[in-house]
């Protein structure tokens, strides 16, 4: 699998003004630490530091908890959308339903 | 591409029109708009196809954001078994590839320029636009990408002494081959090149002297990587094939999977070809809709042309129409890429978010491509057979296969697959240019709703009525 290589990291441009976090392995920039330290252990695993891997530990917790609501409402739009079409078919099709 | 229609009329128009040839286009002709009549069969409104088609691809997005395991993406994404394929073989394969490439391109021209004028009698026509066009073309991505083998014009050109010394500036990147695809696109569609044996042979002499004299000046690799557009066109479908040759050898793969690497070392244009591909999927239906030639039809007579003006005028609006429509779609992708910043949170340029997404649609661009050439291949294949036989001395009779009705809904299927897969294409690449889970999935949503947008375009085109472009 490709990991980000530096020709992209090159193309990162924060501006003055934006709050920015640094990858301390591969200097790509993020927006915000969560980001940063995500990135830490998705790419840099093999040469984490402690506090590094505790970094991206809390912070991928705190992705699941925000991804299981995120899938709640993933699953209930799937379930109406699936609902909507099976009705608009039925009333399309005039199969005597409506 | 259609070529289709353009063989269907210039028979009917054909004085040496048998009776057999006559029973053989009506049943071609019912199957002409195949895409259109899948659903105007099962009765459904169109505004619903429609629809579908958008809601197809938001839900399958939806769908595809429950999955969410890096490692499992993965281990499907890079799953593959070594094919052997000892060195002597390649050799041997290699050459016999490289052998009949030159010969069946000697035989089209030959045959194009003193065979038969009636299209569907000719070797030429029916070896383009039947055997490689849409057979050989549809290989590249169910099989695997062969033409560097095949390719007759890099043989002949690799065998002349010339070392090719020039080079190109690095700033055109590509460029030049989606100059020639657009290039290539129009004259297909506003030429004769499908039904007029000698037009084609002339087309291909031409695209010959330029091509062999382009990769002697500047190296075939050079030539065939960055300004031939068929050469590149194949290697993209290529990438979507599950048989992969890398350096360590041949590889079996599952389907599109080859995508998610090494897409990071884009040439400049590398982007914008591949929405070129994907717009000239779109832009071959297009002009076969009444609306297109209801607008062709108002310019010619807003402008009151007549004879040859008219002539001049109407290939210039396909022209228009095609870099126009080329442009749209270049620039909604930018747009997304621009959106995809910011949804995902990240400094990336949204160049480099847009071309490390892009081979994702490659998958749609083959599932059109499928859903065209299928149908005409099938059913044309068996004509090709016998015109080919009768080449060598054997007599065989000239029939096409019918294709049964439910095919129609066969095709709209490949689209839908197509779509299937570029969306997890597309998931697989944004897990691994974008930190967790969640900024991934967000990054995709510009997409998604331009490819909403883009789908459902394209199955109101697909719905419409087929028509001749008529002021061709």
């Amino acid at each position: 699998m490709s990991t980000p290589d530096p020709a992209i990291l090159e193309s990162a441009h924060p501006s003055d003004d934006q709050s920015v976090e640094w990858c301390p392995h591969c200097g790509r920039p993020f927006p915000d630490e969560t980001g940063r330290d995500l990135h830490l252990g998705d790419v840099h695993d093999a040469v984490l530091t402690d506090d590094q891997r505790a970094a991206y530990e809390s912070a991928t917790a705190a992705e699941e908890d925000t991804l299981f609501y995120f899938h709640i409402k993933v699953v209930a739009t799937l379930g109406v959308l699936y609902a909507a079409v099976v009705l608009l078919y039925m009333v399309a099709l005039g199969s005597g339903f409506i | 591409m259609t070529q289709v229609a353009g063989i269907a009329t210039a028979t009917v128009t054909s004085p040496m029109v048998t009776d057999g040839f006559l029973a053989f286009l009506q049943a071609f002709l019912a199957h002409v708009g195949g895409l259109s009549q899948a659903a105007a069969e099962a009765s459904v409104p169109g505004w619903l196809t429609v629809m579908t088609g958008g809601v197809l691809v938001g839900g399958s997005f939806l769908f595809t954001s429950l999955l969410t395991d890096h490692e499992g993406i993965r281990a499907v994404n890079g799953w593959r078994a070594r094919i052997p394929a000892p060195s002597h073989i390649r050799r041997i394969v290699r050459g016999l590839f490289g052998l009949g490439g030159v010969l069946v391109l000697g035989v089209v021209i030959i045959t194009g320029l003193t065979g038969p004028t009636e299209p569907t009698r000719n070797f030429a026509i029916l070896a383009v636009w039947v055997g490689w066009w849409a057979g050989y073309a549809m290989s590249t991505y169910l099989l695997g990408n062969t033409w560097p083998l095949l390719n007759p014009w890099r043989t002949i050109a690799s065998a002349l002494p010339f070392d090719g010394g020039r080079s190109l500036p690095d700033r055109y990147g590509v460029w030049p081959s989606v100059v020639g695809l657009l290039g290539l696109i129009w004259i297909e569609v506003v030429s004769p090149l499908a039904a007029d044996p000698r037009a084609l042979a002339w087309l291909v002499l031409l695209y010959s002297v330029v091509t062999i004299t382009g990769a002697t000046m500047y190296g075939p690799d050079t030539w065939f990587g960055q300004v031939d557009p068929m050469a590149r066109v194949f290697e993209l479908y290529g990438r979507v094939a599950p048989i992969q040759v890398t350096d360590e050898g041949v590889e079996l793969r599952f389907h599109g999977t080859a995508l998610t690497e090494g897409q990071s070392s884009g040439d400049a244009g590398a982007m914008a070809f591949v929405i070129a591909l994907l717009w000239a999927t779109t832009f071959d239906g297009l002009v076969t809709t009444p609306v297109w030639n209801d607008i062709v039809g108002s310019l010619i007579g807003g402008f009151g042309l007549t004879g040859v003006l008219q002539q001049i005028f109407v290939p210039s609006v396909y022209l228009l129409g095609l870099i126009s429509g080329f442009v749209i779609f270049l620039g909604a992708y930018q747009v997304a890429s621009r959106y995809a910043r910011r949804t995902a949170g990240s400094y990336l340029s949204a160049e480099t978010i847009g071309r490390w997404l892009v081979p994702s649609l490659l998958p749609i661009a083959a599932g059109y491509h499928i859903a065209h050439s299928l149908g005409y291949f099938i059913s044309l294949v068996p004509a090709l057979g016998a015109v080919s036989a009768g080449l060598v001395g054997i007599g065989l009779p000239l029939q096409v296969a019918v294709l049964p009705a439910w095919f129609g809904t066969l095709q709209l299927g490949f689209v839908v697959l197509g779509h299937l897969l570029a969306v997890w294409i597309a998931h697989a690449l944004a897990m691994e240019l974008f930190p967790g889970i969640l900024r991934p999935i967000r990054s995709q949503y510009p997409y998604v709703i331009v490819m909403m947008v883009y789908t459902m375009t394209s199955a109101y085109v697909i719905g419409q009525p087929f028509v001749e472009p008529v002021y061709l």
